[in-house]
């Protein structure tokens, strides 16, 4: 900006002689520097809070606001509405997806747990011969699964994952053992080897992946196959562990289970082979940094934004459900309203993904990924 | 949209906000005017506090000014705006200083560039050089510098050692005095 340079003292010589002459012009102009000549070389950062103050004070207009409430809160109605809907009509025999589970133990393997476990000890001595022993089950049941918890988690070393890790993981630890006391219920040991196999594969750079609702267990078939009245037991439990498994998690919570349900009619027949690893969703044939690439081609710095200087890198998290529809968008990191408002607009043109898979079954799964305005 | 709002000119912006009434487009196009409107409301009401609030104020009643009024250039539009809700605070304030009137300022936006441009400057050179005869030493070189050489106030400042203020007032005066002689001799 000449005026700025021009004020601060930046600008000499014929440039500035230029810009004089201008004025003489332009009495606007003139004035503008008669007023400003006393600033000196405070008036750089003096402007750039004005432009700050007008940018916030556009962008937090309180209709826009209003709307965007507006519209999430039936966003949310609506799906809930279906989501229910849908759980409460399906046939019994089709549920065999459970409510996702949060994901990102990465401490299975690792000294920390055993904090709080000692401290429950105490509680109920029992569940803990029952969770020691729910791992190996597991892996018995699902020979896929095995190898990928094998690999040390140290693979993905991602500062978000970390912060995940710390929020989530000791609540699971606390909340695993009560529920129910079904041998076979390892669940999240399960859906955590998922999780790991899925970030092996996907982690790379700064882009963090984590695999939701995966959660397949090789019991489940059997049952389904045997009769009915397992599948109904099956079913029974699925929706009783739902609120014990999820309080941990924050808000939207209520959204996933419809993403759940949604599940069994794509895999009807995915029942019959189980046994096929997990894929992670693919965005045009490639990655989430294809998808990276694809956003940030078509974010733009909001044009009141460009000139303030606000520092843009947002983090976002959000869930590809079975039909490959964005979804669930939360924000993890925040620097300015409006660049978050920008990064929610791109995220929700997104074309549709090819959802994940475990086996032939569809199943929703999150993601998290920075956006960057510069 | 945001190529839009940073290639566009001011009358398109503006006809683009009356059309959509979307904030956005006229904050963008306020923020082009942002230095200077600080710059006025500073030079009138004389305290950065108020000049910011000016600023900020102006900008909310925009949207409401722009839709009663027809504007034909925006950026005189916005300067008379700014200057008559500056000169409006003072007067609510009692601070008015009588003496001060708005637009004091002769429009020589013409003469300035006739002055500014070399061959413009030929065709009438004789007059020209006649007339810079006619001015106080001090004006005379003044006027030279600026227009002939080139040299920013502050490089006649450093050239002739007279104080910034004296390089503006012998440029304002030797240029008004040029313009009157110059206008004699043209009848």
């Amino acid at each position: 900006m000449k005026l700025t340079d021009y004020i601060s003292g930046d600008r000499r010589g014929r440039a500035a002689r230029d810009l004089e002459a201008e004025a003489l012009r332009d009495p606007f102009l003139a004035e503008a520097i008669e007023g400003l000549e006393p600033c000196g070389a405070e008036f750089a950062s003096l402007s750039a809070d004005l432009r700050r103050r007008i940018a916030r004070r556009a962008f937090s207009a309180v209709r826009r606001r209003r709307l965007r409430v507006a519209a999430t809160a039936a966003a949310v109605l609506l799906v809930v509405g279906a989501g229910s809907f849908a759980w409460l009509y399906a046939p019994p025999g089709d549920i065999a997806v459970e409510a996702p589970l949060p994901v990102g133990l990465v401490h299975t393997g690792r000294p920390s747990p055993a904090g709080p476990d000692s401290l429950e000890t105490g509680t109920e001595a029992g569940t803990e011969a029952e969770r020691m022993a729910a791992p190996s089950a597991v892996v018995a049941h699902v020979p896929i699964a095995a190898p990928a918890v094998a690999p040390p988690p140290a693979v993905v070393a991602g500062p978000q994952r970390q912060v995940v890790v710390e929020s989530d993981g000791p609540k699971d630890w606390v909340e695993d053992p009560e529920p129910d006391d079904d041998p076979s219920s390892g669940d999240p040991i399960d859906a955590e080897a998922w999780g790991d196999a899925s970030v092996d594969k996907e982690g790379s750079g700064n882009a963090t992946v984590r695999a939701y609702g995966a959660e397949h267990r090789s019991g489940m078939t059997g049952a389904v196959g045997t009769g009915g009245a397992a599948a109904g037991e099956m079913r029974i439990r699925g929706t009783r562990r739902l609120p014990s498994s999820v309080p941990g998690e924050v808000p939207a919570d209520s959204i996933r289970p419809a993403s759940a349900a949604k599940a069994p009619a794509d895999s009807a027949d995915g029942q019959d082979r189980p046994f096929a690893g997990p894929t992670s969703a693919r965005f045009r044939g490639g990655d989430l940094g294809e998808f990276r690439k694809w956003v940030q081609k078509r974010v733009r710095k909001p044009e009141a934004m460009l000139a303030c200087g606000v520092p843009g890198r947002l983090i976002v998290s959000f869930v590809i459900d079975t039909l490959g529809d964005v979804g669930d968008i939360r924000l993890l990191q925040v620097p300015d309203r409006a660049l978050a408002d920008e990064a929610v607009r791109v995220l929700q043109t997104s074309p549709r993904w090819e959802p994940a898979r475990q086996g032939d079954r569809k199943v929703p799964q999150k993601f998290i990924m920075p956006v960057d305005f510069d | 949209m945001e190529r839009f709002v940073t290639e566009a000119d001011d009358e398109e912006l503006l006809a683009r906000y009356r059309a959509a009434g979307r904030i956005e487009v006229l904050a963008a196009l306020y923020m082009r005017y942002a230095e200077l409107v600080y710059g006025v409301a500073l030079r009138y009401l004389r305290n950065r506090a108020d000049a910011e609030d000016a600023v900020m104020q102006l900008f909310e009643e925009l949207g409401d000014k722009v839709r009663r009024h027809e504007i034909r250039c925006f950026r005189t539009w916005l300067h008379t705006v700014v200057r008559n809700h500056c000169l409006m605070r003072l007067r609510r304030a009692g601070k008015m200083p009588p003496g001060e009137l708005p637009g004091e300022r002769g429009d020589d936006g013409e003469f300035v560039e006739m002055l500014c441009e070399d061959d413009r400057r030929e065709r009438i050179a004789a007059a020209l050089e006649e007339c810079l005869e006619r001015l106080p030493e001090p004006q005379r070189r003044a006027i030279r510098l600026f227009f002939w050489e080139g040299c920013s106030y502050a490089d006649i400042a450093a050239a002739t050692a007279w104080h910034l203020r004296s390089v503006k007032s012998y440029l304002q005066n030797g240029k008004r005095n040029l313009k009157i002689c110059l206008e004699n001799r043209m009848r």
